[in-house]
């Protein structure tokens, strides 16, 4: 198994960073995809942001109160070691067949 | 879903997600339907648990219109398009949630409509509302680059109101103008009702007050919140779902 680690995404608004108010979620526990993680605060509001993928929590980046730029780490996952990677790692492709234009013949 | 109601003054974005329970949702001040209760999370909370969250943004915000003038801010008006909203999607009776003026327009559609009302959830709220000393030509001033000083009150909520990018800074100085002569929360309903504000709630100080006040009434207080980062908070998810469905 690997770890794999994902950031504070972009919140839009020009916002550069942000703080964690309330983790929703534990160390160890199966989460969701899209299933809310965490509680920031914004110089704006306070927004929940969801999880990038489904799988187990392994590293929570960051106490309650403490302010994490965007695009640093905010949450890690433990993944099987083929997925294991560079953050946003595209998925594999599905072969795809190729078709060649032949010009008409005259 | 969304559609638009036309109403006096100002065409009314409205939008609807899930089935079920009906929650009619008011956002605050300078805020949006989108930035108080999708991007906070409760709109996944209300869908996941049955209910059908009916939201609008409020005339000079989001993507409802937005005039310019004062007197297209009247609280007859903006209950109106509360009362227009529930009627276009063909809603009898829902809960209704809300935020700080969104607090306070529930409260006013409760007292106005009440056999259109099952409960209200009020989220930084008290029995006083932060515009009654707002300066709105000291705010148009200093807006348009003056240097001249204005009071704390008028620059909180310059500040609230430049908060996102696609805020119409000269509507919400309309709007804060025409709720300088709100007195405030004088009557409270006679429904099932949770008043929900941060411990460190420096704008709604007398949220319990009025919970007090309120003959179905009660107070939760969310430890070292504030006016700001209450909305989020999973225990004012869970006041008004336990209200909501209880």
């Amino acid at each position: 198994m690997a770890e794999r680690s994902f950031p504070v995404p972009d919140l839009g608004e020009g916002l550069i960073e942000a703080t964690v108010l309330e983790w929703l979620v534990a160390v160890g526990e199966q989460v969701e995809r899209g299933e809310p993680v965490v509680e920031v605060e914004t110089t704006k509001s306070a927004i929940e942001i969801p999880s990038p993928i489904a799988g187990i929590v392994s590293v929570l980046h960051g106490e309650p109160g403490m302010v994490i730029p965007v695009g640093q780490p905010l949450i890690s996952f433990t993944v099987p070691d083929d997925e294991a990677g560079i953050v946003g790692t595209i998925p594999e492709q599905k072969t795809r067949r190729r078709v060649r234009l032949h010009k008409p013949d005259a | 879903m969304q559609s638009r109601v036309t109403r006096p003054g100002a065409e009314i974005a409205v939008y609807s997600l899930g089935k079920g329970v009906p929650v009619l949702a008011i956002h605050g001040f300078a805020s949006s339907a989108r930035a108080n209760w999708s991007d906070s999370g409760w709109a996944r909370a209300l869908t996941a648990h049955g209910c059908r969250l009916i939201a609008l943004d409020l005339r000079g915000h989001g993507d409802s219109g937005k005039p310019h003038m004062a007197p297209a801010y009247s609280m007859p008006l903006l209950v109106g398009d509360l009362i227009a909203v529930l009627d276009e999607l063909d809603v009898g009776r829902a809960h209704v949630i809300g935020y700080s003026l969104g607090s306070r327009l529930a409260i006013q559609l409760a007292l106005t409509v009440p056999a259109r009302v099952f409960s209200l959830t009020l989220g930084g709220v008290g029995l006083e509302t932060p515009f009654c000393e707002f300066d709105a030509d000291g705010a148009r001033r200093c807006f348009g680059g003056g240097t001249e000083p204005v009071s704390v009150p008028t620059a909180r909520i310059l500040t609230m109101a430049r908060s996102l990018r696609a805020n119409d800074v000269e509507a919400l100085i309309a709007l804060a103008e025409a709720l300088r002569s709100d007195p405030g929360v004088t009557e409270v309903p006679d429904v099932p009702l949770v008043v929900v504000n941060g411990e460190s709630d420096k704008i709604a100080t007398d949220g319990a007050e009025l919970a007090r006040r309120a003959p179905l009434g009660h107070f939760v207080q969310l430890p070292a919140r504030t006016h700001a980062n209450a909305v989020s908070a999973r225990a004012f998810k869970k006041a008004g779902l336990d209200l909501i469905l209880a």
